[in-house]
């Protein structure tokens, strides 16, 4: 190549900037991002000051007092707030602390190579595939009085023990427990053996309820992690001479701490946000923070109800930080705090955190007299316990330890059979609620004749524990699809309408950032990604009362989103109510749709966009014809997974449907279902059992699609995880 | 420290047998090169003598103790991997000392060791490192001071030079043969690079498919390979093969290269009887190249030269419609046309002649 000639001729040609691509590209999710949640936010901490009482945007500043509205003594929603409060803490940490602990356990099981490893990986998305609704109905069913049938009641009677309540006690139960309840003064609580609330199991049920849906997930992520740990450190491991637990505490811990800890921070942002699952027991003995929020909204309190919600997002936060930055001081600093506020067992608390300070005093000044020069600060995370463990053994003298080979043997094949039993009761706790109750959905379920109300015969009702159905028909699922009662198919659509758009939406959004998160570099990449996650943390209830009263703001200002008319599907237009649900849906999604796409961009080797560019295509062509079509299963397994959320919500739903019955999600339908019939008595037939069915039509198409998708929804997580 | 024997052992993974029936004895203090092309079985081989995995069928003794079944720790083993395993989240003293710490050994050992191994590799410096902060040849010396500090009854490597660049891979081969000479003990090293192999093994073990094909010195295994795949194998350049057929005169035996004859003497014809073909093979180093004929050669067309710095690497064709390649080793540059007639000979006894269907060396017997 020769030199040009002449400069002046030649134009230079700056190389094409990758700036204004990126931005493009983002721009989307910044603006989803910024009507989405970030007005929302801000207009919730500003109705939160305001007197807001009906259904207006504006309103009279009135300081604080909405916050003393349930703070102070003696106010309207004092009561429930630290009743709750103390209930979503309790129900948080015992839960999230059980699902780590058998999240950890399945995941190292499923790590381990063994036949079938495949299928028993592929059960643990069953239980995460179900609506929380649902969930909580096979163990409404599963959990049932030993008269209703429940399969666990009558376990415990054929096992000699007493019938136990697991949710809604009877009345005569009523009062015979002592157990914390609210009082008008500080301390706010105490041990009482006279209340008036219905109290047994029910905490616990919806707890497990919550693990049983939700520690599949975490030990998917926390399998994830166990990915990043290289095989050779485990032999290098073995050949030390480590034995199982040490080679966890000292090699797979250190190496998958943090990403574990991520996955345990998610589940307690979501646990706090709980609001499906104590729905649906409809107790007293386990409501959440959320529930507080809808009770004051559903007295028009809204401005309450946004302080509710922001008391809410704090306590996020204070999790947060405590699961991050924590350590054996602010751990038992929260304690105490946590004991003194709900003075459960206030003595201990005052006396834990009293030796606290004495050991630290004392501490401080043993070191100062050990090491006068020295300044040393002393951190109790840091404290030693050596004395506590045993003395060294010295150095073996033999060349090999003696063992007896048989025990050897014996031990590996014990292992080995421990191993399937593990595996096989990881299968068995993830299918078997679900199994049961598409048994229970083919019991006949009428036991009155009544052609009207979809009964054209009748089995007697069942009187005794059935393991198989005694009368089996397909009765329950004629009646949840052609009785007015359900308008199940209406709610089927729904679903599927609202559903797909959000997917579809979620994508399209999501692989744009996700492309460019993946593949290109910029200067606000951190505080971009810190963004997008910041979105999927905060409690949806903060975001959806200034929500609906914008759109009850335009609403009256003529501009009518739940009046949008783009589809006819039947009689109704779509998306109709459902428009306005699509903006939170996208936008709490969203995340998660970029978390895994970008797994999926991550594969395409870099060497593949150079070629392009070479080959002179532009950012976008690149994005379009190289990028989009070799992650087609990445979008697909994106798209399911969004449906999937989409096709669960319930709060949103209830919060923006409740009204417009024809536009009823699942979810939502089969709730009211069940509260409309527990009244009723002229129906002809069993309610829980329509239910079942009902549960067995939502859910079936959405395991079998996750059954298929396993294997890409597995990698998607996993190269996430490994490479995130 | 231990002699180790494998007896009958067989290796099965699922369906796949992945070793067969091998027999090796690893004398005590030996430098054992485990050496074959990817997949022959022979990192499996090693695991079974570390206890990281187990024989399907047979026994492994350690002098002459069974320890079938032991695990690793139980036979006292140390090793060294290819990605080295260092503990990332552990500095570098404590991952020398970690096998210690879980053995509850008292701390004043574990320095006194640390050290030792530390002062034996010139690692003093980085104790306290983690390893991501150290180079690929450092953390190499770590990995070889976790297996000093064990104080083992066998050291075994596993292609524990694979990740390094050229320059630092020679440099490190030196300094293992000089650890194995300090701590006298025995060493188990496998690795693919015949190179590797050659240099630093007192014995040499060569296996494919499985199986293992010959056990011996280097200077045995180079110069009287048990078969043709072992031929094949070691060596850079490779060997040439030849089929031949074999023309017996009254006065003289000869093989048939191409059209050309090549007198072999009374002994090596003694061994050929039965046989109407063979496989010859002979080292590329090993052949004469000269312009004129000289007694016993072979005419051939010289094709390509490769100037290789100490020496030159030549190919020729054999002058007639055959065209079988050669390819010889010279010293020194070769100045020669392409195109250019010459002569190529080689003494009879180094060349090998292998059977043509056991593919076994038939000079051997």
């Amino acid at each position: 190549m020769s030199d040009p000639k002449d400069k002046d001729t030649i134009q230079v040609v700056k190389p094409p900037s990758d700036t204004n691509f990126v931005l493009a590209m983002l721009s989307p999710a910044f603006v989803l991002f910024t009507i989405g949640i970030a007005v929302p936010l801000f207009l919730a901490i500003y109705i939160s000051l305001i007197s807001s009482t009906g259904f207006q945007l504006f309103g009279p500043f009135r300081g604080f007092d909405n916050f003393k509205e349930f703070i102070f003594p003696k106010r309207r929603f004092t009561r429930i707030f630290y009743q709750y409060t103390y209930q979503t803490i309790f129900f948080v940490v015992i839960s999230v602390t059980i699902e780590f602990v058998l999240g950890m356990g399945f995941a190292l099981l499923l790590n381990k190579e063994f036949r079938g490893r495949g299928l028993a990986r592929a059960s643990l998305l069953v239980p995460w595939a179900l609506p929380t609704v649902i969930s909580a109905t096979i163990f409404l069913e599963v959990f049932a009085p030993s008269n209703n049938f429940g399969v666990v009641n009558n376990i415990l009677e054929i096992l000699g023990f007493n019938s136990v309540f697991f949710y809604g006690d009877p009345l005569e139960n009523i009062g015979s427990h002592s157990f914390p309840v609210y009082k008008e003064s500080f301390p706010f609580y105490t041990m009482s053996e006279t209340s008036q609330m219905r109290y047994e199991f029910v905490m616990f049920t919806v707890i497990l309820v919550e693990i049983w849906k939700t520690t599949p997930f975490i030990a998917l992520l926390l399998l994830a992690a166990l990915q990043i740990v290289p095989e050779d450190l485990y032999k290098a491991a073995d050949i030390d001479g480590a034995n199982a637990w040490q080679k966890f505490r000292y090699i797979t811990w250190p190496t998958i701490r943090s990403p574990a800890l991520i996955a345990v921070l998610f589940r307690t942002i979501d646990a706090i946000r709980v609001f499906d699952a104590v729905v649906v027991f409809g107790d007293a003995g386990v409501q959440s923070i959320t529930v507080v929020a809808v009770t004051a909204w559903s007295q028009q309190q809204f401005g309450v109800a946004s302080a509710v919600a922001i008391f809410e997002l704090l306590l996020i936060l204070i999790f947060a930080l405590l699961i991050f930055k924590g350590n054996k001081f602010t751990y038992l600093g929260a304690l105490t705090i946590f004991l003194l506020l709900f003075n459960r067992f206030l003595i201990i608390g005052i006396i834990s955190f009293l030796l606290v300070v004495a050991y630290i005093y004392i501490t401080r000044f043993w070191e100062h007299g050990r090491y006068p020069r020295i300044k040393r600060v002393t951190r109790l995370d840091k404290l030693r316990f050596d004395f506590l463990k045993r003395k060294g053994k010295g150095d073996e003298k033999l060349l090999f330890r003696p063992r007896s080979k048989n025990v050897i043997i014996l031990r590996r094949r014990i292992n080995r059979i421990l191993v399937y039993l593990g595996v096989f009761s990881l299968v068995a706790f993830c299918l078997a609620p679900f199994v049961w109750i598409l048994i229970r959905s083919f019991r006949d379920p009428c036991f009155r004749q009544d052609e009207t109300r979809g009964c054209p015969e009748a089995s007697p009702p069942q009187n005794d524990f059935e393991l198989l159905p005694k009368y089996p028909s397909l009765q329950s699922y004629k009646i949840v699809l052609n009785e007015a009662e359900t308008d199940f198919v209406d709610a089927l659509i729904n679903g599927f309408v609202l559903a797909s758009l959000t997917a579809i939406l979620v994508v399209l959004i999501g692989s744009l950032v996700a492309a460019i998160l993946a593949k290109y570099k910029f200067s606000f990449q951190t505080s971009f990604i810190l963004m997008i996650f910041a979105m999927s943390s905060l409690p949806p209830i903060i975001i959806i009362i200034p929500y609906i009263l914008q759109i009850n703001y335009l609403a009256d200002h003529g501009i009518n989103l739940r009046d949008v008319k783009l589809i006819k599907i039947g009689d109704k237009s779509y998306p109709g109510p459902l428009f306005p649900l699509l903006l939170p849906y996208v936008a709490f999604n969203l995340p998660l749709g970029v978390f895994l796409l970008r797994s999926f961009f991550t594969e395409i080797p870099d060497e593949l966009i150079l070629a392009a560019k070479v080959d002179g295509a532009s950012n976008f062509q690149i994005f379009r014809k190289i990028l989009l079509p070799l992650t087609k299963p990445g979008i697909f397994t994106t798209w399911m997974m969004v449906f999937i959320y989409a096709w669960n919500e319930l709060l949103f739903a209830r919060m923006f449907l409740l009204q417009s019955k024809e536009f009823w999600t699942v979810p939502l339908a089969i709730l009211q279902f069940q509260l409309s019939t527990s009244g009723i008595t002229q129906i002809p037939y069993s309610p829980p059992l329509v239910v079942t069915a009902a549960s067995v039509i939502a859910t079936l198409p959405l395991i079998i699609l996750v059954l298929i998708l396993q294997r890409n929804i597995i990698k998607g997580i996993t190269a996430g995880a490994v490479k995130g | 420290m231990v002699s180790i024997k494998l007896k009958n052992a067989n290796k099965k993974f699922g369906k796949v047998e992945c070793l067969k029936d091998i027999n090796l004895e690893i004398e005590d203090q030996e430098f054992m090169v485990l050496v074959g092309p990817s997949g022959c079985g022979k990192t499996t081989t090693l695991n079974l003598i570390a206890g990281l995995e187990y024989v399907t069928t047979g026994q492994v003794f350690f002098d002459e103790n069974d320890v079938t079944e032991l695990p690793p720790n139980d036979r006292k083993v140390a090793m060294v991997f290819q990605s080295y395993a260092l503990y990332p989240h552990m500095n570098v003293k404590e991952n020398m000392s970690f096998g210690l710490k879980l053995a509850k050994t008292n701390k004043s050992i574990i320095d006194e060791r640390v050290n030792r191994a530390a002062n034996i590799l010139g690692i003093e410096d980085l104790l306290d490192r983690k390893p991501k902060h150290l180079s690929g040849g450092q953390r190499q010396r770590v990995a070889l001071g976790r297996a000093i500090v064990r104080d083992p009854t066998v050291f075994l490597l596993d292609e524990p030079l694979s990740n390094l660049d050229a320059k630092l891979r020679v440099e490190m081969r030196a300094q293992i043969k000089k650890l194995h000479r300090k701590v006298e003990t025995t060493f188990v090293y496998v690795t693919h690079d015949q190179v590797e192999a050659m240099s630093m093994a007192t014995r040499i073990t060569i296996m494919d498919n499985g199986v293992i094909h010959q056990v011996g010195t280097p200077e045995d295994i180079y110069n009287q390979p048990a078969n043709e795949f072992v031929a094949g194998f070691i060596g850079s350049p490779a060997m040439n093969f030849f089929k031949c057929g074999i023309k017996s005169d009254t006065d003289a035996t000869k093989l048939q290269i191409g059209t050309f004859d090549f007198e072999i003497p009374q002994v090596i014809s003694d061994k050929l009887k039965g046989y109407s073909k063979i496989k010859l093979g002979i080292r590329p180093e090993h052949i004469i190249i000269v312009q004129k004929p000289v007694e016993n050669s072979i005419r051939v067309i010289i094709d390509v030269v490769e100037f290789l710095g100490a020496s030159s690497l030549v190919t020729v064709m054999l002058d007639d419609e055959t065209q079988l390649l050669f390819a010889i080793l010279v010293d020194g540059k070769y100045d020669a046309n392409i195109g250019e007639r010459a002569y190529i000979s080689w003494n009879s006894e180094k060349m090998s002649l292998f059977n043509v269907d056991t593919q076994k060396n038939i000079l051997m017997d």
